[in-house]
């Protein structure tokens, strides 16, 4: 054995050592012991750091010889001095590594890698309790050693000592004596580790309580001690902080811990005050806490980030005030705990984000739309670009006059009831505003004076403008939703990873909710916590039984769930056709005269449909997953698995029954088309526009013509949402608060009344709800700009109108969702129908020809045009260096190179991860060998203790 | 802030600010509230040593069954709280504190007998803590225990080391969101 491999503690002596002059190099020290801590169990040939070597750590003897402690491990001396010392020179390390040679002859399992997984462990919480006490990690090393250290040291002292006298002087000789010592000893110490059976196992338990006992009494011994005269506590500061000095180490006679405590507050001021500076203890405190790994999602390291902290500390300390978020937190966590409060969360951020894309749209469509007349030229008053002459712009000349000519018909005749019926239907006047996609001029203006002159700088290009704000808040939505769910990812991936997550010692240890404040919520988050125990307990029974099926039963239930899977489908199925039929009815009975409540219901019909589909199938799907016997948290997911299929296919069906009817199916039905039939007598598409159609008279109302069919989608989508408004707002005001006065009223009296009870407040049905309002204005928000602007007013409404719903008419939710859950859930279903939203989004931009009649790309530039081209001629125009490096991008020869990169750097990411998966494993295996050897070693302890071999090194028997 | 800025001097403020994860403005909140318990004793004396009992009234601690652990083990002296420990309380408990800290005093919290180990025992008396007035039969509280002791008892020594209770706690996603209280 190399010499060198015996490292010891660089650890300044508490004693002696100097106090100031360790500052700097208690941290070196502080390194330089980190890895050699390691490297001694790891066992690894390498040198002992030059930090160590070089550093400025004094020599170290523990106080504990001069106490005459039986800590005589603690005596940890450099290489130098340690054989000048008369008494007792065992180096720590040493004797570990001694023992370690025993386990490793011994045992035959783990090997040399085995101190990894766990003394990393221990040797990490050391570092963490190190943030907290960075003046204690020089104290005596013992308290880096728990308690198989302890007795191991011990053991090795004790069984050593009687060879040790011999070689005092001679380091090699030890070395040597050591080796022979160790192979002598071999064959014994792996016979009886081999027949190691579990009796020896509960043994060494017996004798792990026993010790532990121990440990408690003397402890109280020291405790009475220290109340009866604590006259020594004032001591110099230079001997670390005196008072509970001592009292640490009389504990750690016992059984000593891995850990340091931490300082209390007052401690850490008495520190400061000392040190005359309470910035430099924070420093210290800080940089060893902020120099630490949490757990490898933290980017922020070092000094800086936490200045910049502070400083947007005293920003947001200022804000507060104007910050009424955090109050109402404060009333929603104290009431219902947080995982209600997620929801709130949740809204609160979906509030900002849409905040966020209402102030793009504001800056780049809204202001430029509105000013464009006023304080941009005004000279063109069709809105329409005259620069070109070509075929394309009478065209679109024409279309756009015959689609204002249709509206001014339309709004001529409106009576007030129809207005208020155009508004809520957004058709008539309404469709003429910024709502809507179709008033949006494709005006490219100028500040200068003549309309042709184009002033460079001033230019602004509608279509295109138009085109990138929505493609840059998709861009922005996208990168906001993956940097918010990365905080909660990790969460998720445990979630599927069932078998790696502590469900138990979550559930305990996270169990309760230190933010409640209110009794009621308290007692009732009691009767949770003890119903999600029993469901747990009942789980196991039934797992049992499951096991324990016959394959008649079993067959049975596969059929039952197989049988209940179809009819979801066919529910499913039934659903989608009811909302696919509701669309195709509305678009025929759109020319019908009809009275104004029936029109309203015809227009409305598919968003009714959608709306009572989602009260009621959710409903269904809940009683359905009761009978599949399910596991408890199963039955849970699959009813919100279905619901939210259900709820986002609807969206979906809708838009596939628009496309449907007003792009493939009229495609074949051929119009006369009197606009175009100038320059191409067989049009079939009129102005863009399949279902744009001519009355035979021109009395006749014009209703069942789509002359705009962007707008006409639009207007869909703004019906939804204004439904979807309408429906919670009514379903809280109109059904849930008067059942709650009912009850309070008539629970006594009635049976029915108190057996209903209140409404529930169901947390992942109430996500589903907004999350839904949000994929209607993702999904609409390119027809209906101002479908942002409304929906950040709905879900800011939405958050009040749900708290006012929780305080005063709901009951608690009932069941016990975990929050990380749920939050990571509502994040993952928000994404789908957002990555969904944007597919449908860019097809359409990218495939179908837009309305010559409206909106800001009516001017075409060729026969196939399609939104996207707006792009294209705009990098048409540009010099061709630029043009060039963006064509690249577009070519097979940039996309397949860079779709392979992606695809291999996925696969590495999968193995790398598999490859730790298996690592994993392996190192908690080695854990466990781990603590067969503990168990093995106290066995031994307590065999040592009872032939009374066990002596202090003044021979005095423990 | 205004009047209670007199209450310390600037430079004590900034010791307080130094050495917890709180802000200024945040730490008179919190002396605030550490007055509202017990308004003439901490008028007389801000940094009065309030005894147990008058701590509990406070709202969050009321209602919390592990209010005697807590005040166990953010008192200093063991007898009652000054508005230091009060501060560290809340400092701990506050969004800013980082995991570790939360991890490191949930143990003592959580580790009844002091013994810096969680046992049975402990368990046992935390899980009966937080079911309150319902009570798991015997066998149903051993069945509970074993499973935990199964997850996160990593030497299968039959009891949970601090290193195993932090090992536990980084899988356990729900532990940083509860172990907090709002100012």
């Amino acid at each position: 054995m190399d010499r060198r491999r015996v490292y010891t503690y660089p650890e300044p002596d508490n004693i002696s050592g100097d106090y100031d002059n360790s500052q700097d190099g208690g941290y070196a020290d502080d390194a330089a012991y980190d890895s050699q801590y390691v490297g001694g169990h790891t066992r690894q040939d390498s040198d002992p750091p030059a930090d160590y070597e070089l550093g400025n750590s004094p020599h170290v003897r523990s106080n504990n010889i001069n106490n005459n402690n039986n800590n005589n491990f603690g005596s940890v001396v450099r290489d130098d001095d340690r054989y000048q010392h008369a008494e007792p020179r065992y180096n720590s390390r040493e004797s570990d590594r001694h023992v370690h040679d025993m386990e490793e002859g011994g045992v035959g399992v783990g090997g040399g890698g085995r101190a990894t997984g766990h003394h990393y462990e221990r040797h990490g919480d050391r570092r963490e309790s190190a943030a907290h006490e960075w003046l204690r990690h020089r104290r005596t090393k013992s308290q880096h050693l728990n308690g198989y250290d302890f007795y191991r040291h011990q053991i090795q002292y004790h069984v050593n000592r009687g060879f040790q006298h011999d070689d005092d002087d001679n380091k090699d000789g030890v070395d040597n004596h050591y080796n022979s010592r160790v192979d002598n000893d071999d064959d014994a110490d792996r016979r009886s580790v081999q027949s190691l059976n579990f009796e020896d196992l509960k043994r060494a338990r017996q004798i792990l309580a026993t010790v532990r006992v121990r440990r408690k009494s003397r402890k109280h011994s020291s405790r009475k001690r220290r109340s009866g005269g604590a006259s020594s506590d004032d001591e110099d500061f230079v001997d670390d902080v005196p008072a509970d000095y001592d009292d640490d180490d009389e504990e750690e006679v016992g059984l000593p811990s891995a850990r340091e405590k931490m300082k209390s507050l007052a401690e850490r001021l008495v520190l400061a005050k000392q040190l005359q500076s309470a910035k430099e203890v924070a420093r210290q405190y800080r940089d060893s806490l902020w120099a630490l790994d949490h757990e490898g999602v933290t980017f922020s390291s070092g000094r800086v980030p936490k200045k910049l902290q502070r400083v947007g500390g005293t920003f947001s300390d200022a804000l507060r005030v104007l910050n009424f978020w955090s109050h109402q937190f404060k009333e929603i966590e104290g009431h219902f705990g947080i995982a209600t409060a997620t929801y709130f969360r949740f809204t609160r951020w979906l509030v900002k984000i849409n905040f966020l894309v209402l102030l793009l749209f504001l800056g780049f469509i809204y202001i430029p739309q509105l000013t464009y007349s006023t304080i941009f030229s005004d000279q063109q008053p069709d809105q329409v670009n005259i620069t070109d002459s070509s075929r394309f712009y009478e065209e679109t000349f024409k279309c756009s006059n015959a689609y204002s000519d249709h509206l001014d018909n339309i709004t001529r005749k409106e009576s007030d009831i129809d207005k208020f019926l155009n508004i809520a239907l957004g058709t008539g006047f309404i469709e003429n505003t910024m709502l809507f996609y179709g008033y949006y001029s494709n005006l490219s203006f100028w500040r200068g004076q003549d309309p042709g002159e184009e002033v460079f700088g001033s230019h602004y290009n509608m279509g295109l403008a138009y085109l990138l704000t929505v493609g840059a808040s998709f861009i922005v939505l996208f990168l906001l939703i993956v940097k918010n769910s990365s905080n909660t990812i990790k969460e998720t991936v445990m979630d599927f990873d069932q078998q790696a997550f502590p469900k138990y010692a979550n559930a305990v240890f996270g169990g309760w909710d230190y933010c409640i404040n209110s009794e009621n919520m308290a007692a009732f988050k009691q009767n949770i916590i003890y119903k999600e125990f029993m469901a747990d307990l009942e789980e196991i029974k039934l797992k049992r039984k499951k096991q324990n099926r016959t394959t008649g039963e079993r067959s049975k239930l596969y059929l039952k769930r197989f049988g209940i899977n179809l009819f979801v489908i066919a529910l499913l199925g039934a659903s989608f056709y009811a909302i696919f039929a509701a669309t195709d009815f509305l678009l025929e009975k759109q020319t019908e005269q009809l009275s104004f409540i029936v029109a309203l219901l015809i227009q409305y019909l598919p968003s009714i449909i959608i709306s009572v589909l989602n009260f009621f199938i959710p409903e269904i799907f809940l009683k359905l997953a009761e009978v599949e016997e399910y596991s408890n948290n199963f039955t849970t997911r699959i009813t919100i698995v279905r619901a939210v299929f259900l709820r986002l296919s609807m969206v979906g069906v809708l838009i596939v029954s628009l496309y449907y009817q007003l792009q493939y199916e009229r495609e074949r039905t051929s119009y006369t088309c009197p606009e175009e039939e100038n320059f191409f007598p067989n049009v079939t598409r009129c102005c863009g526009n399949p279902m744009w159609k001519i009355p035979d008279s021109p009395t006749e109302d014009e209703k069942g013509t789509v002359k705009c069919w962007e707008s006409y989608v639009g207007q869909q989508f703004y019906k939804l949402a204004v439904a979807d408004f309408a429906a919670v707002t009514l379903a809280t005001l109109l059904l849930k608060l008067p059942r709650r006065l009912v009850h309070s009223k008539l629970k006594q009296r009635v049976r029915l009344v108190s057996t209903l009870g209140l409404a529930k407040f169901d947390l992942p049905l109430e996500v589903l709800d907004i999350v839904y309002s949000q994929t209607l204005c993702w999904v609409g928000m390119f027809f209906t700009p101002l479908l942002p602007a409304i929906t950040f007013v709905k879900v800011f409404f939405f958050f009040f109108l749900k708290k006012f719903e929780l305080l005063f008419v709901c009951e608690t939710p009932k069941n016990a969702y975990r929050a990380s859950r749920s939050y990571s859930f509502f994040q993952t279903i928000l994404l789908v129908s957002f990555i969904m939203i944007a597919g449908l989004l860019g097809y359409m931009i990218g495939n179908i020809q837009p309305s010559k009649s409206c909106g800001p790309f009516r001017l075409y530039s060729s026969d196939q045009y399609v939104m996207f081209d707006t792009v294209s001629n705009q990098v048409n125009s540009w010099p061709s260096t630029p043009r060039n490096i963006v064509k690249y991008f577009g070519t097979v020869a940039f996309f397949l190179p860079a779709f392979l990169v992606l695809l291999l750097s996925i696969y590495y990411y999968w193995a790398t991860s598999q490859g730790y998966k298996k690592m994993e494993k392996l190192l908690k295996l080695q854990l466990k060998s781990e603590a067969y050897d503990k168990q093995y070693l106290l066995a031994r302890v307590d065999e040592v203790i009872k032939k009374g071999q066990l002596v202090t090194h003044d021979n005095e028997p423990i | 802030m205004g009047g209670s800025q007199s209450v310390f001097t600037e430079e004590e403020l900034d010791d307080y600010q130094t050495l917890t994860y709180l802000s200024k403005k945040e730490i008179l909140h919190v002396h605030k509230r550490f007055k509202a318990i017990s308004p003439g004793l901490v008028e007389a004396d801000k940094n009065a040593k309030l005894p147990f009992t008058k701590i509990r009234e406070l709202p969050e601690l009321k209602v919390n069954p592990f209010r005697d652990q807590i005040c166990k083990v953010f008192s200093s002296s063991g007898d009652g709280m000054t508005f230091e420990d009060f501060l560290d309380m809340m400092s701990v408990f506050s969004d800013g504190a980082p995991k570790n800290v939360k991890v490191e005093y949930a143990f003592r919290v959580y580790d009844f007998d002091g013994d810096d180990l969680i046992s049975d025992e402990d368990l046992k008396n935390v899980i009966e803590c937080l079911t309150g007035a319902n009570k798991l039969t015997e066998d149903e509280m051993q069945q509970l225990i074993d499973n935990i002791m199964e997850e996160a008892d990593l030497d299968d020594d039959k009891t949970l080391s601090f290193a195993e209770f932090e090992h536990v706690i980084s899988k356990a996603p729900d532990f940083v969101n509860s172990f907090r209280i709002r100012m």
